[in-house]
């Protein structure tokens, strides 16, 4: 009943008519009437009922004909409203284009963002019932999360379990040159790949377009399934959709590959950002790639698995099931000891698939749908303010209105259908602009393989609509309340500088321009916080020499054995070292940006570890002249000499970190490390460096230790991938010959990319400088709203108060006196602005400081050179606001003005 | 009784607001004095009785307001605007010069 009374207070307050239930009274009244004539015509009560019901009528049909009468009337109005509105728009095509052009700015960038966080964050996996699938993984006895699974593993998993009704393993997408057969096609393209099990597709549901998908019959003999399912999006790119395409063959690595089906459009996989070109079988991995980590070592954690639970499990007992599974397997793959280990399996829903995306995207996509939240809203406000000036110059148009009988409510209506179709139109201009804009940020966002499948969908829709209404109803509220407080009688008079109307709007318009200010103000210290950090990030010394370095990665073939390679990395080294531009070079396994490997658990010679600590360590594996190359100084003893081979004492290399944490301030030179104990293959202590970073520049340099490739061969020459060459000059001018001398070394080892350091320093920087770039011009916009919004207000105050002005350069008053009068108006704004935008803006910054520490380096919510900066910038921005108004003040001929009116 | 006879469209508007200049009055009122005016030859139903006063009040010619009827039951009155009497008059004239015209028609024969 209450929410019926809300709803009629509803329709009549919008003018509508008059509710249901008051109809309903007025007829139930009509009809006792009736029956109260009848008694009193002598008709027995009953009979007198009888009767009026007869000749009272179907009373549904009467309420049926009142409703549609207010739905027309509704409609009627409604036409009336759009086809006023759109005259006023086609009147004044300048204003309008502004508005719609600072609101497609708002509303475009939100529906670009939340585009992405829809498919990032919220989408579902395109595959049938993604809601029941889970993936798995482990915590260890400390509690860390584990995901990544071996093959064996994997294989006892799938049989054995008896929780799932289905279970995959994936690797995560990598890169693979292919030769297509048969034709003249480029040698050696590249393609990017995806090893799945043979459950993969039956498991998701995901049935092909064409052909076939792969089945478990396509992964049981290790290299006996040379097969290939290949992506839609690669048929139509790479094959232009060719119907012929099944049977057609590749070659990658010397295995021939025989294309068996293609996936259906839009399916991806099960991880957001990736999108192979083809999924191979993992029995082929041997086939495909060189590294010493075959398909069936036990020790090599290179799965993802996911599957679907059978009905009845909860994930709870599944975790509780694969965790005496897990240990089992552990046992049977590892060993005994490492059965023993305790973990605790974690079961845990992927509907959305695997969310190494989401992790990393979290936060930065959060900061960013709130930093483009407040761009609208400071769109709204500038739009709200225009508005208001004009519905100032329109109260004569209005009062007339009025006086021909338009009501307030009717008036508020029209001025609302106006703004919202305002929005709407912004809306349906943002839609196209987040099409485009959706693209130019993913390829800002995220990494270059990243690939999102944005496209209009319902949500997307949905939230543009829901966002333009609101923009819509928000900036029109303020002129219509505006309309309503003004003093209509007044402003029938022809007093354009006087009436009380114009005052009050005057003011409203003066506190629309703070709030404009405060929030541009918060816009701007965010912007600050992130250029800061990223300023600070960029000035770090990452520890090695980044200029005139080229990063050369090598793919070796498959197949090829650990002491052939180290035979070939040493002609490489030396080919290279003989180019002309070339100072020295090395080759590594990993380098800053391509990381490290964690090796462990070591042990160091006098050192008691602390109960608990963690005894994993990071380590590259380096052949002499690294340090010389990276530029990276030898602190104490020696770099690694070509003599460091499989004949002397094992050696080991340290840097700072690790030398201060294990030995104090004793020197660590000929003290020894060991693999779990100490006397157990024990690495000499030769030299220290100094730290350098590995991961990213903001790192906490970990314990790092460095051994000779020359020594380690045998374990390490499989995975050994970069070559590191320092070069006299820029180091652009020699990487075609470079990549020339290593290509025509061996055809055993083939250069996939050449980048230089400078470039993969800036490339980890990529997520903090595109927040920097995004909030500095979104900072920028809300300023030059702000501004526009305040030299309109400061030439509306110089027209205002021009014979005033006249009056007091007849007294005597200098230019400079006006000039300065002006602009104290100005400022005065602006100071108010930022006396309420400060403390909001800190307000804010510390609400988010969780959100924002993760995402900036070195700099606290409330840094002081931000704050000042800021006040500077907007200040600065005020005055030239300011200024040209301000000087048409001072230019004002006495004579004229005082005349003005 | 006498049969209900089909009121031309547009001319119950006009019964309407006539009954209406007299006073304000009730629906259930309205009904019960065309039908004594008339002699019980207009009988106005309901169901077309109250489509045509939304009509008219959504037309502003005139408006509505609940108050206390007789025995102090809520019922709601219509009364006249100044709009509904210019309306009248407007009608008032047009069925004149209507009426006048079939009169003339109907003698001729």
């Amino acid at each position: 009943m209450s929410i019926k009374k809300a709803v009629s207070r509803l329709i009549k307050r919008f003018g509508i008519g008059h509710s249901s239930i008051e109809l309903d009274e007025e007829l139930e009244f009509h009809l006792e009437k009736e029956i109260e004539q009848n008694l009193a015509a002598g008709m027995s009560p009953h009979e007198a009922r009888r009767r009026a019901l007869i000749s009272f009528g179907g009373v549904q049909q009467t309420r049926e004909s009142i409703r549609q009468l207010y739905w027309l009337r509704l409609w009627d109005r409604l036409l009336q409203d759009l086809g006023y509105a759109l005259r006023m728009m086609r009147k004044n095509p300048l204003f309008t284009a502004i508005v719609v052009g600072v609101l497609t700015i708002g509303i475009g960038a939100n529906t670009a963002i939340f585009s992405i966080i829809d498919v990032v964050l919220l989408k579902m996996l395109p595959i049938r019932n993604p809601e029941q699938l889970v993936s798995l993984g482990y915590h260890d006895e400390r509690g860390k999360l584990f995901s990544d699974f071996s093959y064996p593993a994997f294989q006892r998993i799938r049989d054995r379990n008896e929780v799932f009704a289905g279970v995959f393993a994936a690797q995560n997408q990598t890169s693979l040159r292919i030769t297509f057969t048969g034709r003249g096609g480029e040698q050696n393209e590249p393609a990017t790949i995806k090893l799945v099990s043979g459950t993969y597709f039956p498991v998701l549901g995901v049935d092909a377009v064409l052909g076939r998908t792969l089945t478990p019959e396509d992964d049981t003999v290790a290299g006996a399934h040379p097969l290939a399912v290949i992506s839609y999006g690669y048929w139509k790119r790479r094959l232009t959709l060719d119907p012929q395409v099944l049977g057609k063959t590749f070659a990658a690595n010397q295995t021939i590959f025989t294309i068996v089906g293609v996936a259906p459009p839009g399916f991806f996989g099960e991880t957001v950002g990736e999108a192979p070109d083809m999924w191979l079988p993992l029995a082929m991995k041997d086939q495909l790639e060189s590294d010493d980590t075959t398909l069936n070592s036990a020790n090599t954690f290179w799965l993802d698995i996911l599957g679907r639970l059978k009905p009845d499990i909860s994930p709870a007992r599944a975790a509780a099931a694969m965790t005496v599974l897990l240990k089992e397997v552990n046992g049977e793959t590892m060993g005994p000891k490492a059965g023993r280990m305790e973990l605790r399996a974690q079961v845990k829903p992927a509907s959305k698939g695997l969310d190494v995306l989401r992790q990393r995207f979290f936060h930065p996509l959060r900061i960013l749908m709130a930093v483009v939240g407040l761009v609208l809203l400071v769109a709204c406000v500038s739009v709200a303010s225009l508005l208001t000036a004009r519905a100032v110059a329109r109260q004569k148009e209005i009062a007339v209105r009025v006086t021909l009988g338009a009501s307030n409510r009717r008036l508020v209506q029209q001025l609302l259908t106006e703004s919202i179709l305002l929005a709407s139109m912004s809306g349906l201009l943002g839609l196209l602009l987040t099409w485009w804009m959706g693209r130019a940020l993913t390829a800002f966002l995220f990494d270059r393989d990243v690939a999102l499948n944005l496209g209009l969908n319902n949500q997307v829709l949905l939230f543009t609509i829901v966002v333009s209404i609101l923009t819509g109803t928000v900036f029109g509220l303020a002129p219509a309340v505006q309309v309503l407080r003004s003093n209509l009688v007044n402003s029938l008079k022809d007093d354009p500088v006087g009436s009380g109307g114009l005052k009050r709007g005057l003011g409203f318009r003066r506190a629309l321009v703070v709030a404009q200010i405060a929030l541009c103000m918060l816009l701007v210290m965010t912007a600050g916080l992130f250029v800061r950090s990223l300023q600070k990030l960029n000035n770090i010394d990452p520890g090695f020499n980044k200029e005139n370095l080229l990063l050369v990665t090598m793919e070796p073939q498959a197949g090829v054995d650990s002491a052939h390679l180290k035979s070939i990395f040493q002609e490489v080294l030396d080919k290279c070292r003989d180019l002309p531009g070339v100072r020295s070079c090395s080759v590594s396994l990993g380098s800053f940006g391509d990381g490290a490997i964690t090796m462990g658990p070591m042990v160091a010679e006098g050192y008691i570890p602390k109960p608990g600590e963690d005894a994993t360590l990071e380590a590259d594996v380096i052949s002499p002249g690294f340090f010389t190359t990276m530029g990276i100084p030898v602190l104490l003893g020696r770099d690694f000499r070509p003599q460091d081979d499989s004949a002397i004492p094992k050696v080991v290399i340290i840097n700072e970190t690790l030398a201060r944490y294990y030995f104090g301030n004793s020197s660590p030179l000929g003290k020894h490390l060991g693999w779990g104990r100490i006397d157990r293959r024990p690495l000499e202590i030769v030299g220290v460096v100094k730290d350098s970073k590995y991961g990213n520049l903001g790192e906490q340099t970990p314990r790092f230790f460095y051994l000779p490739f020359l020594q380690q061969a045998d374990s390490f020459a499989g995975v050994i991938r970069l070559l590191e060459v320092r070069t006299m000059a820029d180091p652009g001018m020699v990487a075609a010959e470079v990549r020339d001398k290593v290509n025509s070394t061996t055809s055993s080892l083939q250069v996939q990319k050449i980048n230089t350091m400078m470039i993969q320093v800036q490339d980890s920087l990529r997520q903090q400088s595109m927040l920097a770039r995004l909030a500095s011009s979104f900072g920028l916009f809300a300023l030059l709203l702000a501004s526009m919004g305040l030299y309109g207000i400061m030439s509306h105050a110089v027209t205002r108060r021009t014979n005033e002005i006249g009056i007091r350069m007849a007294l005597g008053a200098q230019r400079s006196q006006i000039l300065w009068m002006m602009l104290r108006e100005a400022l005065l704004l602006v100071a108010v602005g930022m006396i309420v935008g400060i403390p909001a803006a800190l307000a804010c910054t510390r609400l988010a400081s969780s959100l924002i520490s993760g995402l900036v380096f070195g700099v606290k919510a409330i840094e002081p050179n931000v704050i000042l900066a800021s006040v500077l910038i907007l200040g600065l921005v005020a005055l030239l606001a300011g200024y040209a108004p301000a000087r048409r003040a001072a230019r004002i001929s006495p004579l004229q003005a005082i005349r003005h009116e | 009784m006498a049969h209900q006879l089909d009121l031309l469209q547009g001319t119950l508007d006009l019964l309407v607001l006539k009954t209406l200049a007299l006073e304000p009055m009730h629906g259930w009122g309205i009904a019960q004095r065309i039908q004594q005016v008339s002699n019980d030859v207009l009988q106005v139903g309901q169901g077309s009785l109250y489509p045509a006063l939304h009509r008219l009040e959504q037309r502003g010619w005139i408006e509505s307001q609940w108050s206390a009827s007789d025995n102090n039951r809520r019922a709601r009155f219509y009364s006249l605007t100044r709009a509904g009497r210019k309306q009248l008059e407007k009608e008032l004239g047009e069925w004149q010069k209507l009426s006048a015209a079939i009169a003339l028609i109907l003698q001729q024969g």
